[in-house]
């Protein structure tokens, strides 16, 4: 195994994913364990998907420090004291990490950086099928959302509608901005969907508050449990 | 007549010295076999195990199996030592998760449970801390909006490469490029951090030590 294969077949990457079939796995396992240049690449490749991984996770946390506690808000009282203390559990569950990122105030767990996230992909016109299925069996805590937009200079902000296929809104959250890989984070607790399709339409909000849509993104939700 | 515990004069750390020494009941060279070897083992076991605790134990069994093999001299190629590691370190991941399988399915109590995914450990956390500063620069200097969705959607979203340079319009070879670039930036600021210098520089190199 030479380093031209390593680099056109994109084995360092494709290792980290579980994308390669057994055998070529364990002959590049074979391989770098006696290679010092492949093995500092697979430590760099990790380092910047656990670093990436890791600044989507703080810019899904920041997301759901808006959006949740938004969220929370808009319930009645009896919901949001058991909001609370679901959340309060999930903070209890996860010392460590509760302990070490940016907890947010009132004690509200943030998302870790092991907390799944969909990318939706936009749609001209409405799609046959919905692109991307969450399914919830594979979710515990939080899920995050995100939708690539461009940072358009005509927009203030932008905001974010998600609705059932009755059309009834189900969540809403405005002044969001892209973060630094040019993308909105939407983190919901897992709990917030019920297997259905669902349409998220992010709209560009001007100066004076009118929203112009950009992007419209449908998504399915199972419970395959 | 070639004696296969006399110890090569070249280098002691070479993979073949180093079965040699062990076989010839050195126990420095069994320490250092940890040393050197203790980083791939714990790769493997990670993508094995997905970061779950299990990984600890595996790990010490890994090490624990090759070195009752090699002081046996039960290694034919001694100059093979790190691909046998692999080896080892791979089945018994392997045959880990079989056992486990077999257990649940012959389990009829309910008793037995899959483990829960491990919650990052509080080293981890700071590693991820560290690892998430250099991409902050890193991020901060690409120059093309582009080069940082692919990251994201590479590493992050963890999409298909042939996606998503279909949906950019690039060829795979531009499309590795970018990722090239990316990396060899990534390693040039985690190199400067390693040279400053600085308590950050040494807190990195300690914790990909103790991480991995």
């Amino acid at each position: 195994m030479d380093h031209a294969y390593v680099e056109e077949h994109g084995l360092i990457e494709r290792y980290h994913q579980g994308a390669l079939p057994p055998e070529e796995e364990a002959r590049f396992e074979e391989h770098f364990a006696g290679c010092a240049q492949c093995l500092e690449l697979l430590v760099l490749d990790r380092g910047l998907r656990r670093g990436l991984r890791a600044v989507a996770a703080e810019e899904g946390a920041r997301a759901a420090r808006l959006g949740l506690l938004a969220w929370i808000a808009r319930r009645s009282r009896g919901v949001q004291a058991g909001l609370l203390v679901a959340a309060l559990f999930v903070a209890a569950a996860l010392p460590s990490a509760f302990f070490l990122t940016r907890t947010p105030p009132g004690g509200l767990a943030s998302p870790r950086g092991d907390t799944p996230l969909f990318l939706l992909h936009g749609f001209r016109g409405d799609p046959v099928e919905p692109a991307a299925t969450i399914d919830l069996a594979r979710v515990a805590g939080f899920l995050v959302l995100a939708v690539e937009v461009d940072d358009d200079p005509r927009f203030a902000g932008y905001r974010v509608t998600v609705t059932g296929t009755d059309g009834a809104t189900l969540f809403r959250q405005a002044d969001l901005r892209p973060n630094a890989f040019e993308s909105l984070m939407i983190t919901c607790p897992a709990g917030f969907f019920a297997p259905g399709d669902y349409r998220l339409r992010v709209e560009g909000v001007d100066d004076a508050g009118a929203g112009v849509e950009v992007g419209g993104y449908p998504f399915r939700v199972v419970d395959e449990r | 007549m070639h004696d296969e515990h006399s110890v090569p004069a070249a280098d002691p750390d070479s993979p073949a010295a180093l079965a040699t020494r062990i076989a010839a009941g050195e126990a420095r060279a069994e320490a250092r076999l940890v040393e050197l070897y203790g980083r791939v083992v714990a790769i493997i076991l990670d993508r094995h195990t997905g970061g779950r605790p299990e990984a600890e134990d595996l790990y010490q069994e890994t090490f624990q199996t090759a070195l009752e093999k090699l002081r046996r001299s039960e290694l034919r190629e001694p100059a093979k030592l790190p691909g046998f590691l692999a080896r080892i370190a791979r089945n018994l991941a392997i045959e880990h998760y079989r056992k486990r399988a077999r257990r649940r399915t012959e389990g009829d109590s309910g008793v037995l449970r899959v483990a829960v995914a491990r919650g990052p450990g509080q080293l981890d956390v700071l590693l991820d801390s560290e690892w998430a500063a250099l991409v902050r620069r890193l991020i901060e200097e690409l120059d093309a909006s582009r080069d940082r969705e692919i990251l994201f959607r590479l590493y992050v979203a963890e999409e298909e490469k042939e996606k998503i340079a279909a949906d950019l319009g690039l060829s795979s070879l531009q499309f590795n490029r970018v990722v090239h670039r990316a990396r060899q930036r990534f390693k040039t600021l985690y190199e400067e951090r390693l040279v400053a210098g600085t308590t950050g520089g040494a807190m990195i190199a300690l914790l990909v030590t103790l991480c991995y």
